[in-house]
């Protein structure tokens, strides 16, 4: 058995019910998506679950060019559905390819990825470049950016993450993204996403993000500021390469040693701009 | 602590006794569906492979409780009127069984794939298998079998 200490189990179908449960469960309680983590990491100190498995937050819509998910809706809904393939030319979908397997998408769910802030999250960095917002429910709505989830003080207990929105891109925006792995389907050894929008002055705004380091992903502000102002020619993507490399400080784990993560920084970030700026030559050509 | 659950195992609606912090592969396995092989209990393997609700999952990843009220469909359900069901009898027929312990969970995979794609690429079946894990075989027959069934399912259709 995995969660030997469970002695209450909750399927509330009303948000209110479920914040109430919460509190009232105490310090032993945790809130229950599809529970991949919560069994991983068969800890005795789960003494109650409230299963969000009963609240109506599994869907996916399009609002005018965003795209809202509900944090129940499983990473195989959304990598199948229309809106995520239309949404800058299936960024979305291409980043879920590259999650766990069919097996574990068909459950896993998207708030759970983007709560749980595992450093190798693959879905992280890439709505975090997306400048994803979120709404948060603890009795009430609570709105904001999704990197609010990723402060160092941020405090989750207690609160649900119902919804979570891709922006609409402004005309003349590309992403990608991009992950190293021993194997099909291991966890990321080191990803990147990346964001850039250019005008016919250059480029506008640029969003790059490193995860797997192997901390959490994190912005890299240098190689964003190496590329704003720039045509994105192969030179600035160069620089941008070799500031994150510069910046992004990388640690050695089971997967890899710190100095060849820094080396796939550098690989990571160039092949993930190319990608971007070939998506933004087949978006304004 | 004990609860009891409804679950529609291929086909029947049974009540089920389960611990509050068991998962499905425990609960399936207890109740006779031994076509649930236990393999690694991360969510690695595949060995573990249901349909839930139509969808393959790992059962190791579900806790039973959670499942209260769904449909979970077992290799023990394909068989029908004695016959086997087409990706089964390719498996004999293209030879792709060797110890079979991954047997029943690339059966689950194939089965959520062709409901999904009926006439998937060889890449997307390469990809739909991807977390199945065989240690015996190296997938190519495994993945011929599922491409023959998707053309006799297609042939039937035709028909
Ligand atoms: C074999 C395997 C391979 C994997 N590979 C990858 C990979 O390649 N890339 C990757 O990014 N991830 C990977 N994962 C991680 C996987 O994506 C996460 O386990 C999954 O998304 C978590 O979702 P869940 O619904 O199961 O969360 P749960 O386990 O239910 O919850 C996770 C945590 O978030 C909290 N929580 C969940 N939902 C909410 C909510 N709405 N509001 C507030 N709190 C909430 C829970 O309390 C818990 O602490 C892998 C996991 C496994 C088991
Ligand atoms: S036993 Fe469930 S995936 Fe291996
Ligand atoms: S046939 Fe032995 S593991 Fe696949």
């Amino acid at each position: 058995m995995q969660l030997t200490h469970l002695h209450s189990y909750a399927r509330p179908t009303d948000l209110e019910s479920a914040v109430e449960l919460i509190r009232e469960g105490g310090r032993g309680t945790r809130v229950m998506a599809a529970g991949t983590d919560l069994i991983l990491s068969g800890s005795d100190e789960i003494t109650g679950l409230v299963d969000l498995g009963g609240l109506a937050l599994s869907y996916i819509e399009d609002r005018g060019g965003a795209v809202a998910i509900g944090a129940m809706t499983t990473l195989t809904e959304l990598l199948e559905h229309p809106a995520a393939a239309a949404y800058l030319d299936g960024v979305v979908p291409e980043m879920l390819r590259r999650v766990g397997s069919p097996l574990l998408r068909n459950v896993a769910t998207v708030g759970g990825n983007l709560v749980r802030r595992q450093p190798w999250s693959d879905v992280i960095p890439l709505f975090r470049a997306l400048g994803a917002s979120m709404t948060l429910f603890d009795g009430e709505d609570r709105s904001g950016p999704i990197d609010d989830l990723y402060a160092e003080a941020a405090h989750l207990t207690g609160t649900i993450l119902t919804e979570v929105v891709l922006p609409r891109q402004p005309a003349g925006t590309a992403a990608a993204f991009w992950k190293f792995t021993r194997s099909a389907v291991d966890i990321a050894t080191l990803n990147c996403a990346a964001l850039i929008q250019a005008q016919e002055s250059g480029c506008v705004r640029a969003r790059v993000f490193v995860g797997a380091t192997p901390r959490l992903a994190a912005a890299v502000p240098s190689a964003e500021a190496a590329l704003v102002g720039t045509d994105l020619s192969a030179s600035a993507i160069a620089a941008a390469a070799r500031a994150a490399a510069d910046e992004v400080s990388t640690g050695d784990d089971l997967r890899a040693t710190a100095a060849y993560r820094t080396r796939l920084v550098s690989v990571g970030v160039t092949r993930c701009l190319e990608k971007a700026q070939e998506r933004l030559e087949g978006v304004t050509s | 602590m004990k609860q009891t659950i409804a679950l529609t195992i291929n086909g029947t609606r049974r009540s089920i006794e389960t611990e509050l912090g068991e998962t499905l592969l425990e609960v399936l396995r207890r109740n006779g569906m031994k076509s649930v092989k236990l393999g690694c209990d991360t969510g690695d393997c595949g060995a573990c492979a249901v349909l839930l609700d139509g969808s393959a999952v790992n059962a190791c990843m579900v806790l039973a409780v959670a499942a209260d009220g769904k449909d979970v469909d077992t290799v023990e359900g394909l068989e029908h009127d004695g016959r086997l069901h087409p990706m089964q009898q390719a498996m004999i027929d293209v030879g792709a069984v060797q110890c079979g312990f991954c047997t029943p969970g690339i059966l689950m995979s194939g089965i959520d794939l062709l409901s999904r794609n009926p006439d998937p690429t060889e890449d997307e079946v390469r990809e739909a298998l991807a977390g199945n894990l065989c240690r015996c075989t190296g997938y190519v027959k495994q993945v011929d079998v599922i491409l023959a069934t998707a053309r006799l399912q297609a042939g039937e259709t035709d028909a």
